[in-house]
């Protein structure tokens, strides 16, 4: 098949998936304390894996300027509004799929002794990111408090990401470039949007290491068992115990 | 006449119309009454928009009566509160191209979805999948096939598995022979045979194709824009090809057969609906002449 | 009470819905509108002064009316965004603690407070939110979603040149537009024949009802996936190899009318932002005209 039909077709229907979760609100998971867990930047990841970064990026696009769209026509809280600035909703969106592509690339070539640990090095980089931006615009050095809950955020990182690679080596090797890929491009997305909000002041630095913990992590977890399962059962990868559960 | 109380699925006077209050409304049922026994296969014709779909989304649940009552298993389906999960489990629903739905990685493991919804222990689910495998037709080691590896075909079987691994006692078939093959069609009137020879089961089935719904049913109801225009026997059916054409409705290959001969001035008995029927009218033509 | 609302989910996708008409704002050319939409949600975000996205504002409004599609169009748009509005421009007033380093504190109370910078902030935000608002709105209500894909496709078409693929974009756009009612019924129906099988989507949050929906999730991306097989295979089947030498049926041309409308607005706009950076602080060394 002609691959740029393909990527083309992919892109605009992934496009779709991120826009229907979104605006059905099937996308948004009630977390705790109000707050909500999204999976729309799962076809991103989806479409970045199978088709590459350009792919990815447009996917991003759609996503992006969809959530532009809805905080400023069809608003369901005060968290959407923040979405109408550009450079919240567009910019953080357009880097997930790259990203994703970039680190699944790189997954493909390496090792996954060696991958379990650079998925943990991402884990940390992506979370000391965060925390020495807060640290610096925020200027709350003396907030024992905060760099305790930001120093959480990290080792939950690490652990989570390695835990759950594991229990993907345990399943099958072959689909451990796409959990890493998964979670690199969900916490780019994640750490981007949380920074823009933090540069723009609408959330203080303080309360954004807390959000990156009890959002972030639960969304990178999920968009890397979603998009291992997806790509999994469609492109019929066997796991390594080769049959089913029952 | 058997006793309404009787009917596993008993509908009444029931209507619905999509979008209502809208200047999109459209009715889809206008009053449709129908009921299923024990071990009966029922069937439903129609041209499309006909509402069977619809309707048939009112025997479990999935819709709840705009007007007139839905009992299934003798409970009420209209109101609220009625366990509807209860009922689904009592009422398989195989959609239409449920090959679409299949979306686990291995076969076995979709068709214990239902079960395991269930809340059934480890052991239950494997014994029901082990059952729903056997009905279909396959060996339990089916189980370990990756589902993107299969035919259309065999994905609707396993389809069709996971539905019957609920083990309901009325089954819904919505257009179940679609897009099949003619040997593919064949095993899926097996599959539907041998869901039926466990004890008090039903098959509402809806298609529209004439040829199937004539050899399976045992009683047909015709569905016209919301309607029951037409129900009774497949003899007594068929013997209407007036009303049918009317409708836009044809008659099944056989019964079409004998009617031209008819016309054509050729003195054979009406009614038959198969072919194995068709053919024995036509010998009798000939025994009476020798 | 629709009898199929736990499945239906066809209402809530109305979102800026595009309304034919007569206007002046319809007949313009919609490559003319994604400029002017464009450049009033930028100049509102580079904006930081009061007057300056006052003056924004009126001039959206004067756009609207100007064009006859009527300002109360315009206010309904801001109607569903005004109480989340309000609840943001008061956080931003009293309990964002950096406005308060370097500012003149006009109100204080705990763990509240008013300074200069504080105000300023909350009426920008609000400010440059109605403008977005009201641009995005004036725009998706008078442009079909046809127009609004040749237009951006024209628009992006220069930058071929530079290897930035426009026409691709443009069908990506309109493969997604195009594939959200097919993916709303699959999924109604998805949801149905869970259901049948005992699934439950219900309330519930947190990991239970993560569990609940990945299973439609999953066979949402699969039946996705194979459309676009199938999508991709008959665009191929008709000879469809991307947008080197299409030919297009509708070409827009620029008319006189699309030239004044943007040399208008143009001119307005760069008003507003020359005024926004000359009347600053640096300029005039007036604190107090700083908070306008």
């Amino acid at each position: 098949m002609n691959e740029k039909v393909r990527k083309i077709v992919i892109a605009g229907v992934m496009g779709a998936i991120s826009v229907f979760l979104g605006a059905t609100h099937l996308g948004f998971i009630p977390w705790f304390a109000g707050a909500a867990l999204t999976v729309m930047h799962v076809p991103v990841i989806i479409g970045a894996v199978l088709e590459g970064p350009v792919v990815g990026a447009v996917i991003g696009l759609i996503f992006g300027a969809f959530s532009l769209i809805q905080g400023a026509i069809a608003p369901t809280g005060p968290a959407d509004v923040w979405f109408v600035n550009p450079l919240v909703s567009i910019l953080p969106r357009l880097c997930i799929g790259p990203v994703a592509w970039l680190v699944f690339r790189a997954g493909k070539k390496l090792k996954e002794g060696q991958l379990f640990i650079i998925s943990g090095f991402i884990g940390v980089a992506v979370n000391v990111f965060i925390w020495s931006l807060s640290q610096k615009l925020g200027g709350f050095e003396s907030d024992a408090v905060m760099v305790f809950t930001v120093g959480v955020s990290c080792v939950a990182a690490v652990t989570v990401s390695c835990l759950l690679l594991f229990w993907q080596y345990k399943k099958s090797s072959e689909l451990f470039p796409y959990a890493v890929s998964a979670i690199a491009g969900s916490m780019t997305n994640t750490a981007l949007v949380l920074s823009s909000l933090g540069a723009y002041k609408f959330i203080p630095w303080q309360l954004i290491g807390t959000i990156a913990l009890f959002n972030g992590l639960p969304e990178a977890v999920m968009a890397a068992i979603l998009t291992v399962v997806v790509v999994a059962t469609w492109s019929g990868i066997e796991s390594k115990r080769k049959g089913s559960s029952v | 006449m058997r006793n309404h109380k009787d009917a596993l699925l008993a509908i009444e006077g029931v209507y619905h119309s999509y979008l209502p209050g809208t200047p999109f409304e459209r009715r889809s049922l206008d009053g449709v009454d129908l009921s299923v026994y024990e071990k009966e296969t029922v069937g439903i014709i129609g041209p499309s928009g006909s509402g069977k779909t619809t309707l048939l989304f009112h025997c479990n649940g999935l819709l709840r009566p705009q007007r007139g009552t839905v009992r299934a298993f003798g409970i009420p389906i209209g109101e609220p509160g009625a366990e509807l999960r209860d009922i689904r489990r009592r009422v398989g629903c195989v959609f239409q191209s449920p090959e679409d739905q299949v979306f686990e990685r291995y076969v076995g493991d979709d068709i214990a979805f239902g079960p395991r919804n269930m809340g059934l222990a480890v052991e239950t689910v494997r014994e029901r999948v082990r059952g729903a495998l056997a009905t279909v037709g396959y060996p339990f080691s089916f189980k370990d096939r990756l589902t993107s590896r299969l035919s259309l075909g065999e994905k609707r079987r396993v389809a069709i598995a996971g539905v019957l691994a609920m083990d309901p006692r009325l089954l819904l078939l919505d257009e179940p022979t679609a897009g099949l093959d003619p040997e593919a069609r064949r095993d899926l009137f097996e599959i539907i045979d041998r869901f039926k020879r466990r004890s008090g089961r039903a098959v509402l089935m809806v298609s529209h194709r004439m040829e199937e719904i004539a050899e399976l049913s045992d009683r047909i109801y015709v569905l016209v824009r919301g309607r029951v225009v037409l129900q009774g026997t497949a003899r007594g059916v068929f013997s209407r090809p007036d009303l049918l054409s009317e409708n836009g409705l044809s008659l099944p290959a056989p019964a079409q057969t004998v009617r031209l001969l008819q016309e054509r001035g050729i003195p054979v008995r009406s009614g038959a609906c198969s072919v194995q029927e068709a053919a024995d009218t036509i010998e009798e033509l000939f025994r009476d002449r020798t | 009470m629709t009898a199929r609302s736990e499945f239906e989910f066809s209402v809530k996708l109305s979102i800026g819905q595009f309304v034919p008409g007569s206007s002046l704002l319809h007949m313009l050319d919609p490559r003319v509108k994604i400029v002017v939409c464009v450049m009033l949600i930028v100049s509102a975000v580079l904006v930081g002064r009061i007057f300056a996205v006052t003056l924004l504002f009126v001039l959206v409004v004067s756009v609207l009316v100007g064009t006859g599609v009527g300002a109360g169009l315009a206010f309904r748009a801001l109607r569903p965004v005004a109480p989340f509005l309000a609840v943001l421009a008061v956080i931003q007033m009293f309990a964002i603690p950096q406005l308060r380093e370097n500012a003149v504190i006009v109100w204080e109370w705990r763990f509240l407070h008013m300074t200069d910078r504080s105000i300023v902030s909350g009426v920008l935000l609000i400010g440059r939110f109605a403008v977005i608002v009201m641009a995005l709105h004036l725009f998706s209500v008078t442009t079909s979603t046809n127009q609004l894909i040749h237009g951006v496709e024209q628009l992006v078409r220069p930058l071929e040149k530079i290897g930035v693929p426009a026409h691709e974009l443009a069908m990506v756009v309109h493969i997604s537009l195009r594939f959200l009612p097919i993916l709303l019924f699959e999924t109604e129906k998805l949801m149905m024949a869970q259901a049948s099988r005992g699934a439950d989507f219900g309330k519930g949050r947190g990991v239970r009802r993560l569990r609940r929906l990945f299973p439609l999730f999953v066979p949402m991306f699969l039946i996705s996936l194979r459309h676009a097989e199938a999508i991709a295979e008959s665009m191929e089947s008709r000879c469809y190899t991307g947008g080197r030498g299409r030919t297009s049926r509708l070409r827009p041309r620029l008319k006189r009318a699309d030239y004044l409308a943007i040399g208008a607005f143009i001119a307005a706009d760069g008003a507003i932002l020359a005024a926004n950076y000359l009347f600053s602080e640096a300029v005039w060394g007036s604190r107090a005209l700083c908070i306008l």
